[in-house]
């Protein structure tokens, strides 16, 4: 058979297939705008340092670092817990509590931490305590407790509310980090 | 490529991933948003800790560059880890940074700093992904050979995708130097490993599908027919798997079979390419059937297709062009005024070029309202930092009359008393001074009632009183005496307290002193940096206006431009069937005739 079209469909697979690494980048690549793409690209940077100090601004003047206390959330995922929120609570007062999107749970199991809390503390002796709500072995609602007794002193104070597997155990372990 | 590059990126991802352990938690939050594809908040945090840390974290720079690149910012992506990899860092990072950059480098078109990027690789750096960018970089300058000379078979070995795209492309070399039959060998090994990812998954697809189309051109359509048949229905290549077997089973001259799969493909949307050719590949089978009719029909339908398409286009180009519509990021075309306008963001979405320009003009929407978002955020802290001074205006006052009273000295003066007498006390070992007022009372009692009956005539009662009383005293003596220890201890410690206490105290004085003096400086500080941020927002949007109008018209131009190609196509396809239809009635009628 010499169809016409088989020729022409040969010629467009033969094209495809010898390029087909390259026809992406090259597409992607095509009739690009220079100048234009130039000014976003200045006109990005312009806002990620903008929205920059608009964090440090926003830090400076919401929390100074004198009184500054700053709680993270890491959790690395496990068979024995899946999360679904954390209630923390500072000096037995609660000052979040949070509910997990699966694609935050997905950051969070990649190495992402999240901040949980930002806000301000007098020098001296505080204790936070942490739940862990969510799923354990089998399905059952699970709720575990972590607690730390801290000292504020003068500077930021950073604290990590951690979740791991405890393989030998085969449990989820959680604890408090200071940092 | 998205995969390829998706791959890279978990590559470093991973390393951070897996580094992250001693990682500050400010680190691992701007991850944490990266990982979400949050580039600005990403961004922001990652830059924040840039400019507060005093050293150079490389991990924190490749994180960054992969934040640029996320937010289509090669440029700043390309110093960053062009800074990465000059810095004196670890083997580990600096191989990273400029692996990235000649991968970066070659999705830009630019191949010498691909290369360059490249040279620079330690010897210790993995051998797969640097043996894959060269046979990218060596395939793009049509230099097969090189790619045979540097990639050998045994470079080919683990279940990585990563090698599979290396065989991949080694098989590519392989075939455009002419050995057939070592490409096809290669892609079937590739085609048929066990895929465990999905990006495995995907090259075994590509080399399924790129083994059929070379056993097609060296005329062994049965083998090909195999090969295509291994492409998953979910693959990107299946549309085009499905056509070309259907010219496999047609080069057999299997008509019926080829038929159904021209039959499966033609019931798609007319907009997709493949699509338009099965429905001109559908009266051919058709005729070779010997079903002239049929295959009269098939082009009459492929025809009305053909022709409501060509309105469509024409249609839409006509509405482009006189301005009536214009291409926006949330909606290319208005919906309800283009018809069918659904069908062609699809079709045109899937146009790699198109994608990136609509994706740019959707971000410039999304940067107008962000930073309508910040201007308000920032009249909220200007709020804020007024009602602060207004409060500093009530509070400072009050400061200043405490710290008038608080006298810091007398305070000291007392704590000096106190050490030293206890200091004089333990030199003397005057238990004494440590006594309860109680036993200083009843040691007055004894020492009274011992002065009586000393003046007393002395009777027998008077003497056995005067025993009673010694023993008494001794009492009392022995009970100070064994107090003493303790009390010591405990008076010293109270000492210590107040000492320290006094200390705390004086540091609360100046910190309160220097935060009545700095107060108002922070206050006009944040004040001038609220007025900067004002400014510099202000002069973002209206550049933002500037650009956003620019890429509107660029974008335009890029619709108008892939509307007129389809339409070139769909009056070429037209013209073939038209063509056809009209011999085929002329062979009828020759035929009529001739009877």
């Amino acid at each position: 058979m010499s169809s016409p079209f088989l020729t022409k469909v040969l010629r467009r697979m033969r094209r495809l297939a010898v390029g087909i690494g390259l026809v992406a980048a090259a597409t992607a690549a095509a009739d690009e705008p220079v100048a234009l793409a130039d000014e976003i690209e200045s006109l990005k940077q312009e806002l990620l340092a903008l929205n920059r100090d608009l964090f440090l601004l926003e830090e400076d003047l919401l929390t100074p670092t004198d009184t500054q206390v700053l709680v993270f959330v890491s959790a690395e995922p496990t068979d024995w817990f899946q999360l679904d929120s954390v209630q923390l609570l500072i000096d037995n007062k609660e000052v979040a509590n949070y509910l997990y999107t699966p694609r935050e749970l997905d950051a969070l199991a990649r190495g992402g931490v999240h901040r949980i809390h930002r806000g301000n503390l007098d020098q001296g002796a505080h204790e936070v305590t942490a739940f862990f709500i969510g799923i354990g072995p089998e399905g059952r609602p699970m709720r575990r407790g972590a607690t730390l007794k801290f000292e504020k002193a003068l500077g930021p104070k950073y604290l990590e509310l951690q979740m791991a597997a405890d393989e030998p155990k085969r449990q989820a372990d959680f604890w408090i980090e200071e940092w | 490529m998205r995969t390829r590059i998706l791959l890279v990126c978990l590559l470093i991802g991973g390393w951070l991933t897996a580094t992250a352990d001693d990682l500050h938690p400010r680190h691992r939050e701007a991850l944490f948003y990266h990982l979400q594809g949050d580039s600005l908040e990403a961004g922001a945090h990652a830059m924040a800790l840039q400019s507060r840390s005093e050293q150079t974290d490389p991990r924190l720079a490749l994180l960054l560059a992969e934040i640029q690149i996320a937010y289509s910012m090669p440029k700043n992506a390309e110093t960053t880890l062009m800074g990465v990899g000059a810095d004196q860092v670890p083997h580990l990072a600096s191989d990273l940074a400029w692996e990235r950059l000649a991968r970066l480098a070659y999705d830009h078109n630019q191949a010498d700093l691909a290369v360059r990027a490249l040279s620079r690789l330690s010897p210790e750096a993995p051998g797969t992904q640097q043996l894959l960018l060269h046979a990218l970089l060596d395939l793009r300058a049509e230099n097969p050979q090189s790619v045979l000379e540097r990639v050998g078979e045994a470079d080919l070995r683990g279940d990585s995708a990563l090698g599979a795209y290396l065989g991949f492309n080694r098989a590519l070399a392989l075939h455009q130097v002419g050995k057939v039959q070592d490409a096809v060998r290669l892609w079937d090994e590739i085609a048929t490993a066990d895929a465990r990812t999905e990006d495995s998954a995907e090259v075994a697809d590509f080399a399924a599908f790129a083994a059929g189309i070379a056993l097609l051109q060296a005329q062994d359509a049965g083998a090909a027919q195999q090969r295509f048949a291994r492409v998953r229905t979910q693959s990107v290549v299946a549309r085009r798997a499905i056509l070309a077997a259907g010219w496999a089973a047609a080069e057999q001259g299997a008509h019926r079979r080829a038929l159904g799969y021209w039959r499966l493909l033609a019931r798609g949307t007319p907009r997709d390419g493949d699509v338009l050719q099965a429905l001109l590949a559908v009266p051919v089978a058709e005729l070779e059937l010997g079903r002239v009719s049929s295959a009269q029909d098939a082009y009459q339908h492929a025809i009305e297709v053909l022709e409501s398409e060509q309105n469509w286009l024409t249609a839409l180009v006509d509405g482009l062009g006189s301005g009536r519509w214009t291409p926006s990021g949330e909606r290319l075309i208005p919906m309800e005024e283009a018809e069918g306008a659904e069908h062609l963001i699809q079709t045109l979405m899937a146009n790699p070029g198109l994608q990136a320009e609509v994706r740019r003009v959707q971000e410039l929407d999304w940067i107008g309202h962000q930073l309508a978002a910040w201007t308000e955020q920032l009249e909220h802290h200007e709020l804020m930092l007024r009602t602060r001074a207004a409060g500093f205006d009530v509070v400072i006052p009050r400061i200043a009359a405490r710290l008038k009273q608080l006298d810091l000295d007398a305070l000291q003066d007392r704590q000096t008393r106190l050490q030293s007498r206890l200091s004089t006390a333990q030199a003397n070992r005057d238990h004494w001074a440590l006594a309860t007022a109680k036993e200083r009372s009843w040691r007055r009692q004894v020492d009274d009632v011992r002065e009586r009956l000393m003046r007393m005539t002395e009777t027998e009662e008077a003497v056995v009183l005067q025993e009673r009383v010694d023993r008494l005293a001794g009492v009392l003596d022995w009970q100070v005496h064994s107090a003493f220890p303790q009390r010591r201890w405990d008076a010293t410690k109270g000492v210590r307290e107040v000492e320290t206490f006094a200390i705390r105290l004086e540091g609360q004085v100046q910190r309160l002193g220097q935060a009545r003096s700095t107060a108002w400086a922070q206050v006009l500080d944040m004040t001038r940096r609220v007025q900067d941020l004002r400014v510099r927002i202000s002069a973002q949007r209206r550049q933002l206006v500037a650009i956003s109008e620019a890429q509107q018209q660029f974008l335009k131009a890029q619709v108008l431009a892939e509307l007129k190609r389809r339409q070139n196509h769909t009056d070429s396809y037209l013209a073939q069937a038209r063509f056809a239809l009209a011999r085929l009635h002329d062979r009828e009628l020759n035929r009529v005739a001739g009877r």
